[in-house]
């Protein structure tokens, strides 16, 4: 008997283990994915393309830059700030902890794992743009590890301002999936503003890595390799060749910023000096440069402005891997398979703004609409406004006549031609 | 008995949990021990303590490397390029507009605009007249066509970009878009060296393609028309590392080189100069080379 009911609490027991290994496999390898950063793929293959034919990276090379990356920025749970080239100045390791790791809250109730919490679903653990909902999406969510932005007040090829940042944090994308996050606290905020530009500079860092590393590895000279390896993970080249200039561009930013003078008062209708004769007159002006060559607008926002002038581009993000306008080359479905085998989320074109909506992604403010058309918008077809044909005054008259567009019948007739309709046609 | 079934259960839920979570898993994990050297590198170098003084070799002198690039096999046959906007500009009389990524010359049978640079040089090794070269670079479209296939300027020099269209363009390439009004212009300042040749294209006219790299110094060539190109005062008596690049071959890693067959591992091509020499290269590519 005794025995008996000894062998039923032990099989009991096995049960009980055994089903509660079950579920805890279950639980930490399908309901929650463990968090680990990815792998560029889609970067590696694109090196290994510019590298010539028959060239690919070998494990060892892969496997070197995973652990330069750990090295320097750590991991989704446990974020590191690496004490080299003011790297430090830029990100709060303290900061990147609050966003970091999984949702949590402290003993006092504040949000821990806020990254995961409102913007892994989207932008993914790597921030790559490819979290679970991505594909749902349209426009696509943003990849930071291009380290381009698009909605900012600096030019084009720099970083946005931590200003910059807040400001979409704050008040999300319009007509994008991009929400609000104005709920949240100020420290919250700033947190995420760190977290973002965390998983640039390590997105970026890993581009070099990738750039630089087929000079560190030589199949028709196997010895030298342990050497090249040392290298490729010395202090001296990972940080000057590798971090520092990412690191500069992100310290470069506030400075770099557009600085623009006040919209002149007399479009403004809550001012004293508001006139509407000039806000017309202004509107005016800005319709006849939309038609120039001047100002180029025409040709990709379309003559009604319903931004269906040029709708077969493509962004720079979509781009970089293969020039998909290049529907009759030879290699497009075969590039095309294996970009979507590497997880790429099938091409979208970029289109124009169809400026009758009124819905303005980067903010509606005239300074917004400013810094747009002044400075163009990185990473797409929009270039910034020629500097020594457009003045400042110039471009108010666009912003004013941009900001009429969706008040004005589309069916309004309008000049649908260029200026120089004759020279051209 | 009743303990097999349990066990059989036990394997069938484990199996299903298992074969339920198929996630990629290929992807390289970074190794810890790896991760701690690396970061032991970082705080040695920070307290100053690490010490790089290596032997290195001086220039003993100046050299000029020189030579041709030729195509063997049959001309290639340039696809059409489809002109989706502007025909009246882009296409006049409905012409036919081709690709110019390989473009061979069919009496020498040079191959045009072949980029040809020295990958890293330190800045003490190049000569006075290789740096800091201020002037401006012309760079003109007509017919949406960029007049230069293949532009290569230093990083001190600006490109005055033209537009001899009736329709208006905009410049694309690393770091900078900006419009180019009809009879207007533009001035591009390039901000930092380019490892490797980037891509200029105006968004307009999205077939319009050329390419672009700025260098530190002067240690660079395109080739013309017949493949012929020159570098001047170039370090002798020091290996210098080349870099020769094609838009379609991308790094050119297969040539026949003053005839004998040679492999430039990834398009680098090592020389050490005598002082006062002119080396030329007779460079022979396969038209297997351009084809992907």
């Amino acid at each position: 008997m005794i025995r008996s009911d000894h062998l039923s609490t032990r099989s009991s027991f096995q049960l009980v283990v055994s089903l509660s290994l079950c579920s805890l496999l279950w639980l930490s390898g399908c309901g929650e994915p463990n968090a680990e950063f990815s792998f560029n793929r889609i970067y590696a293959r694109h090196q290994e393309n510019l590298n010539g034919k028959d060239f690919v990276f070998v494990p060892q090379q892969k496997q070197a830059v995973v652990d330069a990356l750990a090295a320097m920025f750590g991991t989704p749970n446990d974020p590191y700030v690496a004490n080299v080239d003011g790297l430090q100045d830029v990100l709060d390791v303290d900061r990147l902890r609050v966003a970091a790791g999984p949702v949590n809250s402290d003993e006092y109730g504040n949000g821990e794992g806020l990254y995961r919490q409102h913007c892994v679903h989207c932008h993914g653990v790597t921030g790559n743009g490819r979290g679970p909902t991505a594909q749902f999406l349209n426009p696509y969510p943003r990849d930071f590890t291009k380290g381009t932005f698009k909605f900012k007040s600096t030019p084009i090829g720099f970083k946005p301002t931590n200003e910059d940042l807040r400001r979409i944090l704050n008040n999300g994308i319009n007509g994008t999936a991009m929400p609000s996050f104005s709920l949240l606290s100020e420290g919250e905020i700033e947190a995420l503003v760190d977290y973002v530009k965390y998983l640039s500079i390590r997105g970026e860092v890993e581009r070099n890595l990738l750039e630089l590393s087929p000079d560190f590895y030589d199949a028709d000279d196997p010895a030298t390799n342990d050497e090249s390896l040392a290298e490729f993970h010395s202090p001296g080249f990972l940080v000057d060749e590798v971090l520092s200039g990412v690191v500069e561009g992100w310290n470069a930013a506030a400075e770099a910023a557009t600085e623009v003078n006040a919209r002149p008062k007399m479009y403004d209708p809550n001012s004293e000096e508001y006139s509407i004769t000039e806000l017309i007159a202004s509107q005016t002006r800005g319709r006849e440069l939309y038609y120039t060559t001047v100002a180029n607008c025409f040709s990709c926002h379309g003559p009604g402005q319903l931004g269906d002038g040029q709708i077969t581009d493509y962004d720079q993000w979509t781009k970089e891997f293969f020039d998909w306008t290049k529907k009759n080359d030879e290699n497009y479905d075969s590039k095309l398979n294996e970009f979507l085998s590497m997880q790429g989320l099938p091409p979208r074109n970029i289109l124009p703004r169809n400026l009758r909506k009124g819905i303005y992604r980067g903010g509606r403010r005239p300074l917004d609409l400013y810094w747009r058309i002044h400075n163009g918008i990185d990473g797409t077809p929009m270039p910034a406004a020629n500097k020594a044909a457009l003045q400042e005054n110039d471009i108010w008259d666009l912003v004013n006549y941009v900001l009429s567009l969706p008040y004005e019948p589309a069916s309004h007739p309008g000049v649908d031609l260029a200026t120089n309709e004759q020279e051209i046609n | 008995m009743a303990k097999q079934r349990r066990l059989n259960l036990t394997i069938v839920v484990l199996l299903a949990a298992v074969a339920g979570c198929s996630r990629s898993i290929d992807d390289p994990k970074p190794v810890m021990s790896t991760v701690e050297t690396i970061r032991t590198g970082f705080a040695s170098a920070t307290d100053g303590s690490s010490s790089g003084t290596a032997t290195v070799a001086e220039p003993t002198g100046y050299a000029t490397l020189r030579g041709t690039f030729k195509y063997a096999g049959d001309l290639p046959t340039p696809a059409p390029l489809q002109i989706i906007k502007d025909a009246t500009v882009c296409a006049p009389g409905g012409k036919s507009v081709v690709d110019q990524n390989l473009v061979v010359d069919s009496a020498t049978k040079g191959i045009a605009n072949v980029l040809i640079y020295v990958d890293k040089v330190p800045e003490e090794w190049v000569h006075e007249g290789a740096k800091e070269d201020t002037s401006e670079v012309v760079f003109d479209q007509k017919e949406c066509v960029f007049l230069t296939r293949m532009v290569a300027i230093q990083t001190s020099q600006s490109l005055r970009v033209l537009n001899s269209d009736p329709v208006g363009h905009n410049l694309m390439v690393a770091g900078f878009n900006q419009t180019v009004p009809s009879g207007g212009e533009s001035i591009y300042k390039p901000l930092k060296q380019l490892r490797t040749p980037e891509k200029m294209a105006c968004a307009v006219h999205p077939w319009m393609t050329a390419w672009f790299i700025n260098r530190d110094n002067g240690y660079f060539a395109v080739t013309a028309e017949d493949g012929s190109f020159e570098i001047p005062n170039l370090p002798a008596g020091v290996e210098l590392d080349f870099r020769v690049w094609q838009e379609k071959s991308g790094p050119i890693s297969q040539v026949a080189l003053d005839g004998q067959p040679t492999k430039w591992s990834k398009g680098k091509m090592s020389i050490t100069l005598e002082p006062n020499e002119v080396r030329e290269l007779d460079v022979i590519v396969d038209a297997s080379v351009f084809n992907k």
